[in-house]
């Protein structure tokens, strides 16, 4: 097996590259995107496949994908569409959201607390594929759960329900959701701040699988594939982990996906080192974590992400931010729209800075220094980002902006001095950001067409990945 | 019966030592420990004990600031819903030497059932708490109150 075909199936583009994973040089041989075949997704598929193995239109595929073995990823009609709903804001509402998000979802709602009508009315209308229904520790908290698995019960919901919550009250909640498609698995916070996310993030992989994947059109680029097919952030995240494992310069990595609709990151590095005169209050997050934010992107989400990022605007520019909202308006409006002008670039790099310094914000956790008898001390909540080593700049805009324009620098880097910068307005507390990390362009958006390899081609995946990465891999035919 | 109950000490306090002597005692004498350590905001404790559906919360401060820590905390619960919820507080709550009764009357004043001070016996909190949490669930009160 010399090569390896991978696509990528987006909502408006179907990526794919053809990988060598035989020869002592592991490369991506080729890469193209054709429209995604909105009527049936397999036809792009097909259709890419063909090119990039220089078949005909009419040729069969079968025998050709013997021998060159087909991954795919999607995030295609929406994605995978997860609602994310815990008890306490800071517990396990939050558990509930890094667990849907680290499974490669898109968290189509979150709720805390009890779900009233209003809420059930709005998870009926955001029509989620999954619920992912966490709250309590294991013999801890009966009473919101039961609430709220009874105002599942009696919602229209059609979604996969999965109770990862208080491990006691697993009888009651199948009886209560038994008119609903549920699974119940292990508790994702099974004590106060200790974190399980493993057992819910297989079970939405399964899920996916079994009652998904055919429902977004998916069952037969399923038949085309030597592999599972999955969400294409969990083919990301899944790269993440296998380039860490495959070698050490990944460990401490961060990867950012910055698109039209969502700023999505992933990082993977120790969260809390608990150095002397350090501690960490609320849950523990795991090493690999991805968050993802419906409301900063570049087109789709423009109109958000402006009013998310106005502020940071202002502080950048001064006042003339009217003509970054101009832009802005325009960008959500025509989504496909590209910067004509050295005015409509400097918008449109304002636009993602704001988007990068917020996403990076709500990734990191915080420190607050605190005096006590015994000396200063540093609370900790949230993930440490400081030991970040690399950052992986991926999407569309970065592929083209990644290392700064003519005028240089980074807009990553401005994005973090700028976030470095920012203090808690109440508690005065300073984002744990990644300090002396460079920025990796990933100019071919190879990404996640290399998370779908990863798995069968470890190592290759990180050597093809640390070429094309640094920049060494120009030999890669644009088709 | 609901044994479960959520210890912590309670603001900028690291004292850690008589935490983890509480943690361990409580648990051998039977009780399901949350233990949230140091450093402990109100909101911590509160978030802790829906989460865990604590019978109790104990709250321990060290360093003599006590008070300002504390102030407004069964408010708190009570707006958090948790209104039943048995509220013990201990340790070096003042600064300096108070009278006993004193301290008490302060901290009962904010809504702590139970107050106690370094030379209290454990044993007899141990028993006053198993007691105070009977006492509740007779009155078939739940602690919990979404």
């Amino acid at each position: 097996m010399n090569r390896v075909l991978s696509v990528d199936i987006g909502s408006t583009w179907t990526k794919a590259a053809l990988f060598d994973v035989a020869s002592t040089v592991p490369t991506a041989l080729r890469r193209t995107a054709v429209p995604t075949t909105q009527d049936d997704l397999a036809e792009g598929v097909a259709r890419i496949a063909r090119e990039l193995l220089d078949l005909s239109p009419d040729a069969p595929l079968g025998h050709a994908l013997q021998s060159t073995p087909l991954h795919a990823c999607s995030s295609a009609k929406g994605g995978l569409a997860i609602a994310a709903v815990g008890i306490v804001p800071d517990l396990t509402a939050r558990v509930a959201r890094l667990a849907a998000a680290s499974a490669g979802g898109r968290i189509a709602a979150h709720h805390s607390y009890r779900l009233g009508s209003r809420e059930i009315a709005a998870l009926e209308s955001e029509r989620p594929d999954i619920v992912l229904f966490c709250g309590g520790t294991d013999g801890g908290n009966e009473t919101y759960v039961r609430a709220n698995a009874r105002a599942l019960a009696g919602s229209s919901l059609a979604a996969t329900i999965l109770f990862a919550g208080n491990a006691s009250m697993r009888d009651e909640v199948s009886e209560i959701l038994r008119g609903k498609r549920l699974v119940v698995v292990a508790n994702a916070m099974p004590e106060v701040g200790a974190l399980d996310i493993e057992p819910a993030r297989k079970a939405i992989r399964e899920i996916y699988l079994e009652s998904i994947v055919e429902g977004k059109g998916l069952a037969r680029v399923q038949e085309l594939c030597s592999a599972d097919i999955r969400p294409t952030p969990l083919a990301v995240f899944d790269l993440m982990g296998t380039l860490a494992s495959a070698s050490r310069e990944w460990s401490d990595t961060l990867l950012i996906d910055m698109g039209g609709a969502t700023t999505d990151i992933y990082s993977n590095t120790t969260a809390f080192h608990g150095e002397e005169g350090w501690v960490l209050r609320g849950i523990r997050e795991p090493a690999l974590t991805r968050t993802v934010e419906g409301d900063l992107g570049l087109r789709v989400s423009a109109r958000s992400a402006m009013q998310t990022g106005g502020e940071y605007i202002r502080r950048r520019i001064g006042a003339e931010e009217q003509a970054v909202r101009a832009w802005a308006e325009r960008a959500a409006r025509q989504t496909d729209i590209l910067p004509s002008s050295p005015e409509e670039q400097l918008c449109d790099d304002l636009l993602a800075e704001a988007c990068l310094s917020h996403a990076f914000l709500r990734h990191a956790g915080s420190v607050e220094e605190a005096y006590t008898a015994a000396g200063k001390v540093r609370v900790q909540k949230g993930k440490d980002l400081r030991g970040i080593k690399r950052i992986v700049a991926s999407g569309g805009f970065l592929a083209r902006r990644g290392n700064g324009g003519k005028a240089g620098g980074s807009p990553v880097l401005r994005a973090l001095a700028a976030a470095r910068a920012q203090l808690d307005e109440r508690t005065g507390a300073a984002s744990l950001l990644p300090e002396t990390a460079e920025v990796l362009v990933d100019r071919q958006y190879l990404m996640p067409l290399l998370g779908n390899i990863a798995a069968s081609h470890p190592g290759e995946a990180a050597r093809i990945a640390a070429a094309a990465l640094t920049g060494a891999a120009e030999g890669c035919d644009h088709a | 019966m609901n044994r479960t109950i959520v210890l912590g000490v309670i603001g900028a306090d690291c004292h850690s030592v008589g935490n983890r002597i509480l943690d361990a005692f409580f648990t051998e004498k039977g009780f399901r420990v949350v233990n949230l350590g140091v450093m402990v905001s109100q909101d911590e404790f509160i978030d802790a004990a829906i989460e865990a559906n604590a019978a109790a919360i104990l709250v321990s401060s060290l360093y003599g600031h006590g008070e300002l820590d504390c102030a407004g905390f069964r408010d708190r619960c009570i707006e958090r819903g948790l209104e039943r919820i048995i509220l013990y507080v201990g340790g070096n709550l003042v600064v300096g030497k108070a009278p006993r009764n004193e301290v008490a009357a302060k901290f009962t004043g904010m809504g702590f059932d139970r107050v106690f001070m370094p030379s209290d016996d454990l044993d007899e909190a141990a028993r006053l708490l198993a007691a105070d949490i009977d006492a509740q669930a007779r009155a078939g009160r739940s602690s919990e109150r979404p």
